[in-house]
């Protein structure tokens, strides 16, 4: 549809051309649009930009590989297990738990309420918390169903193992079990003649079992770093000063015949009983001789509490190795409360506790007929042996880790839920029409005063000893509870000491503003370490009465004097943010000055500085991770108490994993949330009236 | 070589060749086969409704953004994706922006004489020579050591004029120059936009000031969803355009 | 008396029953700030006076006479000059310094990484910029202890035992394979003798590139597959097979697919790369090429880094002299230059000219200076008695110590890499020389520099967007490069918002760096920590600190200030 226009042939010689203007719109090339442009616009434009996604790809790649094979195979994440309530409480008294919990679902009630008022909630919202509380529970069901726990291997004989130092089997092992459960008993294989199937096997195993294993794959260490030296030897690739080092290394290693011909393992019967521990007695079908692999026993359990598998072995050079199932380590642990539920009599209890479960007892190890204790195998020399495979980390870390904090998540998130609602049928039934969500957002006003202080009181206590809600030991605080307190208390009493310092800044008396601005430059300009040593140290010289005032609270002071310097600053920012004519018009309107700043410029700056202020409050409850130099069992405290435990030495990597994630998880969430409310919401809307 | 290219372009070659030129926003079709030639001299206004494409499309011929089909030749050379060739012909072409865009960390005689120095390689005299007669032509002489943020709007666009012709341009494009200012300073603005079209340089000039195009223009063309739907001789244009799109889009706008 | 006139007439005043005096403005004011600073002075000093009576009480009046009493303490990371019997003051002494080698390290390298970061943040490429994003994140929201224990209890305990270190360049004999060298001439040639020249996007240049990376895959692919047999290979092997069929392959595609010229450039290279293949593959020409040894420069264990140490010798200041006059020379070349290129217009290499002579005076100051003979005989002693053997007898007897080489040596400057400490049995145990790091230093230095880093990358992020867009386009349309739009448009107007939020984030480094106390790196807050300890003058010893840390605030906060200024925009 081209029209050409001979009269107005301009004298350039361009036509005028009148198109068709309303042909259809084209598609764009194929390379485009579309996520085949997508990936060559984001990864490959140029060629650097090709090897810059390669090269990232690769560390990333290698990276996440081996932070997964860790996870999965090398990490012992019982460390966790065993000390959450440590880690979430501390030492809080047992008998006010259900304080906590009433200030964790009022905190949880809360939050619910707050997603009402200020964020848009849908039935959706509810419906992905209820399934992942819902997986929490199948999880661990459907795990505990279908996979079953690893073996555990048991050491018989009297040989020693390795060196002359190295460990001896024992004759006996006593353990702990539930009634019903069974336990069964067969010899392990013989490794035909070769250290590489001994060396790799990976499950429970005991100290001389373990020494076995653990010689096994020494020496095919050694015979490794053997043939590895003698071609590096041969070959023409090492300086003559790597060369004498490594001649002088090869003399040193000596190679020796596999373990398990040493050893002999399970070469000869070995006699097998399992006893019961209260009585010593055998159980039935408890007693055989075994002597090939493919033969076993299982035995029934008939109640809870100590067993003891003994086995004999006539040869004293023949290591035997069995392989158990229903045998577990176990964790001793000790717990200080009231010996009985009547009297208040403070003692020490040892608990025993199995490592795949939670299982407890208290009875007494049972003991032979010469008094002697049976060993029994605890989780500080052997854990996991090797590699775990990714069905017995499912087994023995996620199941048991879902299983502990199911019930705790589907409280907390029914609890949030129902404040969800409550809040929105407060909106259906009261709020105006005009503002539809004034009725909750005022009951969350209240509820964001109310429920600290309540939780505070219910937390510490409010009487003495013996009557309603007795005061709590403040040095039994720890782990997150410890961390939101100060962290709760930092946010309630530095806010308003930050208020009154800015205003106190910006004060046209000389000073006082002279006064609030050093105190807010000498906070400001120090760490906030000196504060805590400060606290800690000068405090208790100001009165001799005071030096039995809690570190909590110390630290609390700290903690408030610290951060209300940064808070003044931001509200500082704000008041200087909002222009003059406020000031001007509020003052014409005949309000004194008190009245001006309490009314017109301080609401404004304070909505204004929302973002900054969390920004604040998340430096601050990262920086309560301190308190744990000071010697406060907060969470980082206690994690670095509890990897300071025999029991747990070594596990520093997953225990500081986990709470790592756990400080992730929260300032990531409130950075979110500041980072949405600058973007969009209320700073957007007040920053364009402005 | 590139001497005689610029002869040839001059007497009877077009300076700016564009054909069948395509372009997409993602699945928008910004651009629509478009083929204009510019011949040397000629002063192009270009108008249309906004969203037309009219600023995408001077904005293509600089390459501030890239065309996605057709071709692009500027004075002999094809626009592609050779660096060097899009340095070549950056060097040659100005533009004039509507937000102004100095340099607000320069002053005035620094805005004008940075890019002659570092990217033509004159001398610093030269370019000051060269700054001060500029500023002298747009009518602002007085000014040179202040910084962008101390002038008025009109005076920040004259800078920016001055800034472009300094580097002895072949081409100018202005895209909506006058837009951001205040009506008393659209003038001062248009004055140079003329003197410049009377001195003989080849501009393409997007605007809604319909007097300019009727007074200044060789030829105005007429730009809707995407495409190129009227052009011709401002006489033409403002009398008997043809198209309904064109005729609404004056009558709205007159 | 004009005044209570003027009073008593004002009916409004009158129904106040307070005295007019009280109700002026500026006296309420001063009356205010009277009582503020009363309760204010009175509150600080029933503090103080209870502090000090309760110090008193034990002996402890804050005073600074106890920093002349004997320390009692090693410290790990020292200066060979404190020992067990120097006094506090000398441990404080100690302790400053550390913190302040953390401190102006750590300021330097976090710059650096979080630039680098922040671009990363801005990278078009999606993933990097996603992964950089992520690695913020996650460093941004984790408390600075935990990471500074991530570092010093997990990573720096993963390295490798001292005994056998990780070493930078990993010590071994090495050859640069002689193929290697030959593709890389080929490549070369090939790019800046033809491709370079070529219109990028062109199909010949396609087929170039194609070829050529073929060609040298083949070329690798052979000697992976190959490498253990070649040399003895037979005609009738596979992989000969596959490297002649592909090389015969890109050999026709030459022929057939370039046109004119070209076409025999692209021949004779193809045929190249064959031909080289062959040689290869035959044992013509060897593949290991020249073996180097390589001796490490840095160890890394987890007892710590060790570094090359550099000495001055006694001929240093000679060379010393030529250096300086090399540098006054470059600093005339730079300013003339500068001024020529300004009058010209002509642009002269002035950075590369200085540095020559710089370079160029160096160099013939080592020479000169190392051109003064040496004694012809040296005092050395030798059972007890002073001997004077030739330079050459005394070292080969090893009676040279570590100061007579220094004394002796030619060279203005001794570089000493660090070497292990092996005893008769072969073991490791320790360092004969070089500079040693603790693993304490490493830890802190890395978790302050990752983490500010991380605030700093966003930083830099958000000031390079506040950039307006049209800025970068109107630098385009003058014609700039990327790297002028850079460096003289973008960031000089980035710095302006950098600056004061990044002032903030040097401020945190350094009072972050107090948690050295965790890692037990001994640092200002730690020694005086323990010399709170010992002495019991907390009172003292935290103001010490927090004297020392303002002090470094204020100097970081001076030095940003200056910046800031130098950045501002001028406006109406």
């Amino acid at each position: 549809m081209t029209t050409i226009n001979e009269q107005h042939v301009n004298p350039l010689g361009a036509k005028t051309i009148v198109s068709d203007a309303d042909a259809a719109h084209r598609k764009p090339p194929l390379l485009a649009v579309g996520p085949l442009a997508w990936i060559k616009k984001n990864l490959f434009n140029t060629v650097g930009d090709s090897i810059l996604t390669i090269v990232v790809l690769f560390i990333v790649g290698s990276v996440g590989v081996s932070f997964v094979t860790w996870t999965v195979g090398q990490a012992n994440w019982y460390a966790i297990n065993f000390n959450i309530r440590l880690l979430m409480v501390g030492r809080y008294e047992p008998e006010a738990d259900w304080r906590v919990t009433i200030v964790v679902l009022l905190t949880a009630f809360t939050i619910g309420m707050a997603l009402a008022a200020w964020a848009r909630m849908r039935l959706s919202h509810a419906i992905v918390l209820g399934v992942f509380v819902a997986l929490t529970f199948i999880i661990p069901v459907v795990i505990y169903a279908t996979l079953p726990l690893p073996p555990f291997y048991v050491a018989a004989g009297t040989a020693k193992i390795g060196s002359d130092s190295g460990p001896v089997p024992q004759d006996a092992v006593a353990f702990i079990a539930v009634a019903g459960e069974t336990v069964s008993v067969r010899l392990a294989d013989q490794f035909s003649g070769s250290d590489n199937k001994l060396s790799q096997l990976n499950s429970f195993a005991d100290s001389a079992s373990n020494g076995a294993m653990n010689a096994a794959a020494n020496r095919l260490e050694t015979e490794a770093q053997i043939a590895e030296l003698t071609r590096l030897l041969a070959a023409d690739s090492l300086t003559p000063n790597q060369r004498s080092r490594a001649e002088g290394e090869l003399s040193r290693l000596e190679d020796s015949d596999p373990v398990v011909d040493t050893l002999k393992i399970n070469q000869t019967p070995v006699h097998v009983t399992i006893l019961q521990g209260s009585t010593m007695q055998a159980l039935p079908d408890g007693d055989v001789v075994l002597t090939d692999p493919s033969q076993g026993m299982t035995v029934t359990l008939p109640e809870d509490g100590w067993y003891v598998l003994k086995k004999e072995v006539d040869d004293p050079e023949v290591i035997d190795l069995l392989e158990t199932k229903g045998i577990y380590p176990i964790l001793l642990r000790t717990i200080t409360r009231g010996l009985d539920d009547t009297s208040s009599v403070v003692g020490s209890i040892s608990q025993y506790v199995r490592m795949t479960d939670t299982f407890t007892t208290e009875a007494t190890i049972p003991s032979d007929e010469n008094g002697r204790r049976m060993p029994f195998v605890v989780v500080t020399s052997n854990q996991y042996r090797g590699t775990a495979s990714f069905s017995d980390y499912l087994r023995l870390y996620v199941a048991p880790f879902l299983n502990q904090i199911n019930v705790f998540l589907l409280v907390v998130s029914i609890v949030g839920t129902l404040g969800c609602v409550v809040g929105q049928l407060l909106d259906r039934f009261f709020s105006p029409s005009l503002r539809p969500r004034a009725t909750s957002t005022r009951a969350i006003t209240w509820l964001l005063v109310v429920v600290p202080i309540l939780g505070f009181i219910l937390i510490y206590g409010l009487t003495g000893d013996n009557g309603f809600l007795p005061i709590t030991d403040t040095r039994r605080w720890g782990g997150v509870l410890l961390t939101m307190l100060l962290t709760i208390v930092g946010i309630i009493g530095s806010l308003p000491l930050g208020i009154l310092l800015a205003l106190g800044r910006r004060s046209k008396m000389p000073v006082v503003s002279t006064a609030c601005t050093i105190y807010i430059e000498l906070l400001r300009g120090i760490p906030f370490i000196t504060v805590l040593f400060m606290a800690q140290l000068l405090i208790p010289l100001i009165n001799p009465a005071l030096a039995s005032f809690p570190g909590a609270f110390r630290a609390m002071i700290a903690t408030v004097l610290f951060t209300a310097a940064y808070n003044a600053e931001v509200v500082r920012g704000g008041l200087q943010a909002i222009p003059g004519g406020q000031d001007e018009a509020a003052k014409a309107l005949g309000l004194n000055g008190l009245q001006v700043t309490l009314f017109i410029t301080l609401p404004q700056a304070l909505r204004l500085v929302i973002p900054p202020m969390m920004g604040n409050f998340v430096g601050m409850f990262k920086d309560t991770s301190l308190v744990a130099i000071v010697g406060l069992l907060d969470l980082t405290g206690m994690a670095q108490n509890i990897v300071s435990q025999t029991e747990f030495l070594g596990l520093r990597r997953e225990t500081f994993m986990f709470i790592a994630i756990f400080y992730f998880i929260f300032s990531y969430i409130i950075a979110a949330i500041s980072r949405r409310i600058e973007s969009t919401g209320a700073g957007q809307a007040i920053k364009m009236q402005i | 070589m590139a001497e005689t290219n610029i002869e040839a372009a001059q007497s009877d070659e077009p300076i700016i060749a564009c054909k069948d030129v395509n372009k997409w926003f993602g699945e928008f079709h910004v651009l629509r086969d478009i083929t204009v030639d510019v011949a040397p001299q000629e002063v192009v206004v270009v108008i249309g409704p906004s969203g037309s494409g009219k600023s995408t499309f001077i904005r293509c011929i600089n390459r501030l953004e890239e065309h996605q089909s057709g071709q692009i030749m500027v004075d002999g050379i094809e626009l592609g994706n050779d660096m060097r060739n899009i340095a070549a012909i950056r060097r040659e072409i100005g533009m004039v922006f509507q937000q102004f865009n100095l340099f607000p960390h320069k002053t005035v005689a620094e805005n004008i004489t940075l890019a002659p120095m570092k990217v033509r390689g004159w001398s610093k005299d030269k370019a000051e020579a060269k700054a001060e007669e500029l500023l002298v032509r747009v009518g602002i002489p007085e000014q040179a050591n202040k910084y962008p943020g101390q002038l008025s709007g009109g005076q920040q666009q004259r800078v920016a004029i001055a800034r472009a012709l300094a580097m002895e341009p072949k081409i100018m494009l202005f895209d909506e120059p006058t837009s951001a200012l205040d009506p008393e300073m659209i003038k001062e603005v248009l004055d140079v936009m003329k003197e410049l079209a009377l001195s003989g340089m080849t501009m393409i000039v997007v605007t809604h000031e319909m007097g300019f195009a009727r007074e200044v223009a060789d030829r105005v063309i007429f730009f809707d969803q995407g495409r190129i739907v009227e052009q011709g001789t401002p006489e033409y244009f403002f009398e008997s355009a043809q198209h309904p799109r064109t005729k609404l889009f004056l009558s709205q706008i007159l | 008396m004009a005044y209570d006139s003027h009073n008593s007439t004002g009916s409004f005043q009158n129904r106040s029953l307070v005295p007019a005096f009280l109700r002026d403005q500026r006296i309420l004011s001063v009356i205010g700030q009277l009582i503020f600073a009363f309760v204010l002075v009175y509150l600080i000093s029933l503090l103080w006076g209870s502090i000090l009576t309760s110090l008193s009480s034990k002996n402890l009046t804050p005073n600074l006479t106890f920093l002349t009493n004997r320390a009692g303490f090693d410290i790990g990371e020292s200066p060979s000059w404190y020992s067990s019997s120097s006094n506090y003051g000398d441990a404080f002494k100690v302790g400053l310094t550390n913190s302040l080698r953390v401190i102006s390290a750590g300021l330097v390298l976090t710059t650096i990484v979080g630039v680098l970061a922040g671009i990363f943040l801005l990278s078009s490429n999606w993933l990097l910029r996603n992964v950089t994003r992520g690695a913020v994140e996650l460093l941004r929201n984790t408390p600075i202890l935990i990471q500074l224990i991530f570092w010093y209890a997990i990573v720096i305990t993963s390295l490798p035992d001292f005994r056998a270190p990780l070493t930078l360049l990993p010590e071994g004999r090495f050859a640069f394979p002689l193929h290697w060298l030959i593709e890389i001439a080929v490549v070369a040639f090939l790019w800046f003798g033809y491709l370079a020249k070529d219109i990028i996007g062109s199909p010949r240049r396609f087929f170039c590139v194609a070829a050529l990376l073929g060609g040298v895959v083949a070329i690798e692919a052979g000697f992976l597959f190959l490498g253990a047999a070649y040399g003895s290979a037979s005609l009738n092997s596979i992989g000969f097979v596959i490297y002649a069929v592909i090389s015969i392959v890109l050999i026709a595609l030459a022929f057939t697919q370039i046109k004119n010229v070209m076409r025999w450039r692209a021949l004779g290279l193809t045929v190249g790369q064959f031909v080289g293949g062959l040689l290869f593959y035959f044992g013509i020409l060897p593949n290991n090429g020249f073996p180097i040894d390589i001796t490490p420069t840095i160890f890394i264990s987890r007892r710590g880094f060790a570094f090359p140490e550099l000495h001055a010798t006694a001929r240093f200041a000679g060379w010393l002299a030529f250096v300086a006059v090399g540098i006054s020379l470059a600093l005339i070349l730079w300013i003339y230059l500068g001024r020529l290129t300004e009058q010209t217009g002509r642009a002269y290499p002035r950075l590369r000219y200085s540095i020559l002579a710089v370079v160029i005076f160096s160099v013939i100051g080592w020479f000169a200076v190392g051109a003064q003979p040496q004694p012809s005989t040296v005092p050395v002693i030798k059972d007890d008695q002073t001997v004077f053997l030739s330079l050459d007898d005394a070292r080969s007897q090893g009676l040279l110590t570590s100061a007579d080489e220094d004394y002796y040596s030619t060279s203005p400057i001794v570089y000493v890499l660090p070497v292990q400490r092996v005893n008769a049995a072969g073991i490791v145990s320790g360092y004969v020389s070089g500079t040693q790091v603790s693993p304490e230093y490493i830890a802190l230095l890395l978790g302050l520099v990752i983490y500010t880093a991380a605030f700093i990358a966003e930083i830099v992020r958000a000031g390079i967007l506040a950039v307006p867009k049209g800025q970068i386009e109107a630098s385009r349309a003058l014609g700039f490069t990327t790297t002028q739009t850079l460096w003289m448009i973008i960031l000089p107007q980035a710095m302006r918002v950098i600056i004061p939020p990044l002032a903030s984030q040097y401020l945190n480094l350094a009072k972050n760096s107090s948690l050295a106390i965790a890692i037990a790196f001994a640092d200002v807050v730690t020694i005086s920590t323990t010399i709170m300890n010992q002495s019991g003058q907390s009172v003292s010893g935290i103001t010490l600190i927090m004297l020392t840390y303002l002090t470094i605030s204020l100097i970081i906060a001076f030095f940003t200030n200056l910046a800031n200024r130098r950045f501002q925009l001028v406006t109406r």
